[in-house]
């Protein structure tokens, strides 16, 4: 009887549509305009260049982050010989000395080796390429070739130990760089695995329903059957966890305008987390310092032992050009929720590395739990509360009296309230 | 059981009543789900998450969040955690010691002081709603002339100008302002009337005390208004004064009212309040006893009570015209507790301020329930001077005013006339943080800052000073009125906030011991927001009996026929808010209307006559829809002022009818009532929004009520629960035997 269900679906949409051995041209317009959508797609990179700092999520996955074309510039639109005093062929060599293609006996290593030009996912101490062309877009060719030649922190002299580069090739890379700074970085196309599998499935699921109704080609029905199945709920699946995915960040790591390793300030040096982020036992928010936080230890620190002098440049400049710095932010929750460090750090008495992980050992500082609600809901089930010698539990009468007669040997967070629904969404 | 109603009808017929509300409910959730337009919230609900659903398709980035911390963080200053700064409210004559609640550069929220010892930590509905004030889009946003934006520098050229060349062709001009309680700013003005000898100051108020001012002129030899001390009444009699909601200083009578009548312990003691009203009030809905009066009785009533009192003591009484009220109870009572009873009047009318005066002697109150040395400074307008004023407009006497604060072309009987002289004056300045209709005749503006912007000081009460200071930069154009006055008298530097500091340091700094450095005399003070010199010693004035046998002589017997009663609403009070929303939005204490006024009726009148609520009835012609209101006195209509702002803003134009051109002036004061109105029916109707007949309690007990004898047996008392226990009761009987 399942075949003769088929069999009048299958009639009930020739009469429909009318024809009988047009079924071929369906299914063929069918895969055509799947393919073009396929191929479109990667044609949308309509990014603008900061997003390309945070790994985006969704359908269009990204557990790695470039995958897209050789990041060759886009040549200037007016194609005019000369642009901003440079002319192309200066431009055009320049980008290639800079990643080492010519001259071609060089002892030296080339520029790209360690000023990279395309985003990556490891951390990369040295300062990009783009990082550089702003930094020296409006200084002078002398200054330029002082630094380069002549540096003076210990790890740009140990780097650029036997540079012999002469001036008219470091004049031309200067133009590269100067056009860097202003034409910005390549556009990074999202990776689309995920939704080209998704698409492949679904045109396997679309076979198998017009191989089951229309074509019948196969001898054993179980074949389409358990493709149309199994394609079905794989697609499911990837919409189901995108979806749960969705408004999640973790494992976000993205690049932050300087690169702040907590593991050599809270890990090597010890500092203590409270003493950055200090209003984390009174506010909402912990709160990112402000830059005369950090000019405590680095008005005389100047250099690093990974990053030199470049990094902490970043922040005296901005301290005297009164630019502040834009961190991006990591840690989001929704609008539509509440939360409060100081319930937390505050009162609760909670360690930092309860919810952020190891911080002291990310050099990359990352989101390391997903902070849904589920999560923050499990915890308030499971942890034990600090209740003893907290002023702030002295109201609950009824709670020390428990656990002083012994009924309870341990208050949870949830036992206070923590997770009557209009504490958070209230 | 007590039982408690919403409305006449339910009282009338609960069952039918319930049963229309019921039907109503029914009928609004089946017109909901039927025909009603796509409502706000379905058009969110697709809207959203057609939005979310088609970023998702089409960026599949989530955007990204940046967080700028402050380059240089100030020690005090956290993002997101709010910091409590000290002002002063004063506006429309009302004071006001508050905290302001200041968030990432924002003020949010207003609280009381509580270290202010004359608002206590109180604050009334307009105060709370200022806060909406400072955010209002009507505000200018620079200075104008004559319509069009222009500069300070083209504004101060003008004007230092204009007033030089008035100077010197000796042509007075006057600075018209609303009572001025700041001593700075009164040093500021007096240092511009020096400089400019032409220049008279006038203070004028929309609802004046000038009865009581006029009254202590003749019976003290100095105006004031003094300061009543309800705390320590244990009688308080009031004639149409509603203290507890807009009369004078209400937050403050409010604190010493509520003071002496909270039962704590066993042996605690209630004061007994009398209150002679026409209309509702909240005062009156508090009193342990009210007496519905029309207003024209207020003479006589207050007449007849001398007078029985003078003979109860023994002194002799003059004639007057009888009272159709029993008042031997009332002596007898005050009699009982002579020194510790209070006896006010709200009737700007000289003569009856005058026998209240005279009663408050022949009790022995002044001294200890009014006190004259420490008088209330928020009334200092003069209806008699500002009457002169008009009419040497009107003979073009005065070629300029400067108005501050004021709007008597909209609150004034008089508004239009004074309107036509304004736009004759060779100088017109307004210093309005926004149009009005006073404003709109002027052809300069001078915006000024609000008061959560500006610096300022104030001295509600003698003896006790508070500062203000400014909560937020100044989100316009606009600069304090200060400034520009020492500007224009010739101070190098116009610098209100030094001057200020200044003027504190110099007057107040030796009247207190604690600080020897100025620096820190000034952060501590502004800090905690208020100012007693310890060494204040206010001494009582004498009390003479001028005037006393005069004024009873001229006491008028009761009208017959209507009279419409003017009362300021706890919302709207004067008008000079109409365009806060929140205020608009806030449903009349009594009456339960939210956006118009309308003429309360009495219910007597009402039933006879066929009139519910929101019929229209013409009150002088001028077509009010009704409010039947319990309580009314027979043969008088009450309405509120404050509503029918032609020039206020999107939120206030045009909402209600205005009053005050039915005011009248006599005697020299505003009188807030008028005999001999004309009422009629009309067969129209007009929608309210009452709010009256909501919250119904549904059966349980939730207010609970008991009286001061029963509380004496039982502190308890009230606290039994007489819901539906025996019904309950019965339920579960019955559930056990099956």
């Amino acid at each position: 009887m399942f075949i003769t269900k088929l069999n009048s679906m299958r009639e009930f949409f020739q009469r429909k549509v009318n024809l009988k051995s047009k079924s071929n041209f369906i299914f063929l317009l069918f895969f055509i305009t799947c393919f073009t959508f396929a191929i479109n797609l990667p044609a949308q990179d309509t990014i603008p260049a900061d997003t390309l700092k945070s790994t985006p999520e969704g359908l269009a996955d990204t557990t790695q982050v470039a995958a897209g074309d050789s990041g060759l510039l886009e040549k200037s639109e007016d194609h005019s010989v000369v642009s901003n005093g440079h002319s192309h062929d200066e431009i055009n060599r320049g980008e290639r000395i800079f990643m080492g293609l010519l001259p071609f006996d060089i002892k030296y290593e080339s520029c790209v080796s360690c000023h990279i030009l395309k985003q990556t996912d490891t951390l990369n101490w040295n300062p990009s390429a783009r990082d550089i062309a702003l930094k020296y877009a409006d200084k002078d060719f002398a200054a330029f070739k002082q630094v380069i030649m002549q540096p003076s922190g210990i790890k740009m002299e140990a780097s650029h130990k036997d540079f012999n580069i002469d001036d008219e090739n470091l004049k031309e890379v200067k133009a590269y760089l100067d056009n860097l700074a202003q034409t910005g970085q390549a556009h990074v196309k999202p990776s689309i695995d995920n939704l080209l599998i998704f698409l492949f499935l679904g045109l396997l699921l679309t076979w198998a329903i017009i191989e089951l109704i229309f074509l019948r080609k196969l001898k054993w029905k179980f074949i389409p059957i358990i493709i149309l199945l199994g394609a079905f709920s794989w697609q499911v699946q990837i919409i189901s966890t995108d979806a749960m995915r969705l408004g999640r960040q973790q494992d976000y790591a993205p690049d932050q305008p300087v690169k702040f390793s907590h593991k050599v300030h809270a890990g090597d040096n010890g500092i203590d987390c409270k003493y950055c982020h200090t209003t984390v036992e009174h506010g909402k928010s912990a709160g990112i310092p402000a830059t005369n936080l950090c000019m405590n230890c680095h008005i005389i620190i100047r250099e690093g032992t990974n990053s030199g002098k470049f990094e902490i440049a970043k922040i005296v400049d901005a301290v005297e050009k009164k630019k502040p710095i834009e961190w991006v932010r990591i840690h989001n929750l929704p609008e539509h929720v509440f939360f409060s460090h100081a319930v937390h750090v505050g009162s609760g008495k909670l360690d930092c590395t309860q919810c952020h992980g190891q911080v002291q050992e990310m050099d990359i500082m990352k989101q390391q739990n997903d902070l849904s609600m589920g999560w923050c809901v499990n915890c308030h089930r499971d942890t034990k509360v600090q209740f003893a010698e907290n002023p702030y539990y002295d109201q609950y009468i009824k709670l020390h009296e428990d656990l002083r007669t012994g009924k309870i040997d341990s208050i949870t967070a949830e036992q206070i309230g923590a997770n009557d629904c209009m504490k958070c969404h209230y | 059981m007590t039982k408690y109603w919403r409305s006449i009808e339910e009282l009338n017929d609960p069952v039918s009543f319930r049963k229309a509300e019921m039907r109503l409910e029914v009928d609004a959730k089946r017109n909901g789900i039927q025909n009603q337009p796509a409502s706000r919230r379905d058009f969110l609900k697709t809207f959203g998450f057609s939005v979310a659903a088609a970023s998702l398709v089409a960026s599949c980035t989530k955007p990204v969040h940046k967080a700028i911390p402050f380059l240089i963080k100030p020690e005090e200053v956290t993002p997101g955690m709010a910091n409590y700064y000290a002002s002063s409210y004063f506006e429309g004559n009302e004071y006001c010691s508050v905290l302001v609640k200041v968030r990432d550069g924002r003020p949010i929220k207003i609280e009381g002081n509580s270290l202010s010892p004359v608002s206590q930590q109180g604050t009334s509905a307009r105060v709370q709603a200022s806060i909406l004030n400072l955010y209002d889009d009507f505000r200018f946003k620079t200075p104008i002339k004559r319509g069009e934006a222009t500069t300070w520098e083209e504004v101060d050229g003008y004007i230092e100008n204009k007033i030089g060349q008035l100077k010197r062709d000796n042509k007075k001009f006057v600075l018209l302002t609303s009572t001025i309680i700041s001593p700075s700013t009164k040093a500021v003005i007096n240092k511009f009337l020096a400089e400019y000898p032409n220049a008279q100051w006038l203070q004028y108020d929309a609802v004046s005390a000038t009865g009581i001012l006029k009254a202590n002129e003749i019976s003290f030899g100095k105006a004031f208004v003094p300061d009543y001390r309800f705390d320590k009444a244990k009688v308080i009699v009031s004639f149409g004064a509603d203290f507890l909601g807009t009369w004078l200083s209400n937050v403050e009578y409010t604190k010493g009212y509520s003071a002496g009548r909270k039962l704590l312990e066993a042996g605690d003691e209630m004061s007994r309040h009398y209150q002679f009203e026409s209309g509702m009030s909240i005062t009156g809905s508090n009193a342990d006893v009210r007496i519905p009066i029309k207003p024209s009785e207020e003479g006589v009533l207050v007449a007849s009570l001398y007078n029985a009192i003078s003979k109860a003591k023994g002194f002799s009484s003059v004639s007057t015209p009888a009272s159709t009220y029993d008042l031997s109870g009332l002596v007898t009572d005050l009699l009982e507790n002579e020194g510790k009873s209070l006896v006010v009047s709200g009737s700007n009318d000289v003569n009856i301020q005058l026998v209240i005066n005279g009663i408050n002697n022949l009790l022995g109150n002044y001294g200890k329930t009014v006190l004259t040395g420490k008088t209330l400074n928020t009334h200092q307008g003069n209806d008699t001077e500002f009457e002169t004023f008009i009419s040497e407009l009107k003979d073009k006497t005065i070629a300029g005013v400067m108005c501050w604060g004021v709007n008597p072309v909209y609150n004034h009987p008089a508004g239009t006339e004074i309107k036509q002289a304004f736009e004759g004056l060779e100088l017109s300045v307004s210093f309005a943080e926004k149009d009005d209709e006073t404003t709109a005749t002027c052809h300069w503006v001078c915006p000024s800052p609000n008061y959560l912007e500006s610096w300022n000081d104030a001295e509600p009460k003698t003896g006790s000073f508070s500062l203000a200071q400014p909560t937020i930069s100044k989100l316009f154009d606009s600069r304090q009125v200060q400034e520009s006055l020492l500007k224009w008298s010739g101070s190098e530097n116009s610098d209100f906030y030094t001057y200020l500091k200044n003027y504190w340091v110099e007057n107040f700094m030796g009247q207190q011991s604690e600080f020897a450095d100025s620096r820190m005399f000034w952060n501590s003070t502004l800090q905690i927001g208020v100012f007693e010199p310890a060494n204040f010693a206010g001494s009582e004035l004498n009390y003479s009996e001028n005037g006393l046998s005069e004024s009873m002589s001229k006491i008028k017997p009761a009208n017959n026929g209507w009279e419409i009663a003017f009362y300021e609403s706890v919302a709207l009070s004067n008008g000079n808010d109409a365009n806060n929303p929140w205020l608009q939005e806030l449903p009349d204490p009594i009456a339960k209307v939210s956006w118009d006024n309308f003429a309360a009726v009495p219910v007597k009148w009402a039933v006879e006559n066929g009139i519910q609520n929101e019929s229209v009835i013409k009150v002088n012609g001028i077509e009010m829809p009704v409010i039947v209101q319990p309580g009314q006195a027979a043969d008088t209509i009450s309405v509120a002022l404050g509503y029918g702002r032609v020039i206020a803003g999107k939120v206030g134009d045009r909402v209600g009818q205005n009053m005050f051109p039915m005011t009248v002036v006599e005697n020299g004061a505003k009188k807030l009532w008028l005999a001999g109105a004309t009422i009629e029916k009309t067969e129209k109707t007009y929608e309210l929004a009452i709010s009256q007949t909501h919250h119904s309690m549904e059966g349980r007990p939730i207010v609970r009520e008991t009286n001061f004898d029963e509380w004496k047996i039982n502190p308890a008392a009230g606290n039994e629960v007489k819901g539906r226990t025996r019904k309950t009761r019965c339920y579960i009987i019955s559930r056990s035997r099956i």
